[in-house]
């Protein structure tokens, strides 16, 4: 590695300004992914600011229907968690299946949706769960959030603090993983709350999307059958050596199908 | 991790699983299982195998082997590290 500043702030306060103290700064958090592109070389911060130690950033909270979950939490305590097992399942489930158990003990959920892998679970689980974002400076909804290919609307010096989660009434997740990485070539997160439904893929294409017209089936009516009809434009759609477009497209299908049928399996 | 991440923190590596001239159950199964062949991941496995037991003592052959996804062995002697695993759970359930 190349030599780079090195700070341990306690505070998100004291973070800040160590980040602005610092041409080409950076944050540490779990760094699953930003130490490795160290490693390669293919990041040389000037700094890293390390999130670490930064009591506040840490915890699961659960309220009115709403369970928090602070940005510098593993995703084996989202996981082990039993308020999230009793709130939203689907979403412990998900934090169980993220990588293995060497990235559970150390990646975090703000560290995994500000890198916003195209292929990472957490990124659907806020798509679909409409979980908000609140960062130190504004609190930003889920629809917003992920711009693009590892692109959040998150501005340079900005920290998660925290993300809510509203507590749907049944969800479902279910990915195909890559089988050596973890990562999903497909997943679909699937929600209701009321009488809306929310639908999440991550791992088919560029970043995380909606899938609109299969939400508006499911919230006339709730079933698997309603997976068939998902239309996806092939262009958009990754294709690479685990799996073509095509293949991916029908993937999709199937992961939502089967999201469906958990999410209905807890109601 | 970033070895200044743990700066002030505790580490137990594979030198500090034996105490006092006695090897960790976990590792006296290894031997008794013969559950490694080269040898360059048993300790990492070793490590992983004693926090999967401290979690669950009693983990069953899918837990274990879902465990030890980020646990490569490039003999491929899984077989043989799921059953010392498993003893050595049985072992640790009954000195407790």
């Amino acid at each position: 590695m190349y030599p780079f500043n090195y700070c341990r702030p306690k505070s998100v306060d004291e973070a800040v300004e160590s980040f602005r103290s610092f041409a080409e700064a950076q944050w540490l958090a779990g760094g699953m992914t930003l130490l490795p592109s160290l490693k390669l070389r293919l990041a040389a911060p000037g700094a890293l600011v390390d999130l670490n130690f930064i009591e506040d950033l840490r915890g699961i909270a659960t309220s009115n229907g709403k369970v928090s979950i602070g940005a510098m939490t593993r995703h084996a305590d989202v996981h082990n968690s039993q308020d999230i097992k009793n709130a939203i399942p689907a979403l412990s489930l998900l934090a169980g299946g993220i990588g293995d158990s060497q990235v559970r003990n150390r990646g975090t959920i703000g560290g995994s949706i500000s890198n916003n892998d195209p292929a990472a679970d957490y990124p659907a689980a806020i798509l679909g769960l409409n979980a908000g974002i609140k960062t130190n400076k504004r609190d930003i909804a889920a629809d917003d959030f992920f711009t693009g290919m590892f692109e959040t609307c998150l501005e340079d010096g900005e920290i998660i603090k925290e993300i809510i989660f509203p507590v749907p009434d049944i969800a479902g997740y279910v990915k195909f993983p890559h089988p050596a990485s973890g990562y999903a070539v497909s997943a679909v997160m699937v929600a209701r709350f009321g009488k809306d439904v929310r639908v999440a893929v991550t791992g088919a294409a560029s970043c995380v999307f909606r899938l609109p017209e299969l939400e508006e089936a499911l919230a006339q009516s709730f079933v698997p059958d309603a997976a068939d009809s998902i239309e996806l434009d092939l262009t958009e759609i990754n294709s690479d050596l685990h799996a073509s477009a095509e293949y991916r497209a029908s993937l999709t299908r199937v992961m939502a199908r089967r999201a469906i049928e958990a999410a209905r399996a807890k109601a | 991790m970033l070895a200044a991440t743990a700066e002030g923190a505790e580490i137990v590596t594979i030198e500090g699983m034996a105490r006092d001239g006695k090897m960790h159950p976990m590792q006296e199964a290894f031997h008794e299982h013969h559950a490694l062949q080269c040898g360059f991941c048993t300790p990492g496995v070793v490590m992983s195998g004693s926090e999967l037991i401290a979690r669950n003592p009693n983990p069953t052959e899918a837990e274990i082997r879902k465990w030890l996804g980020g646990n490569l062995c490039r003999c491929t002697g899984y077989h043989n590290i799921v059953k010392a695993i498993q003893a050595a759970a049985a072992e640790m359930r009954s000195d407790a």
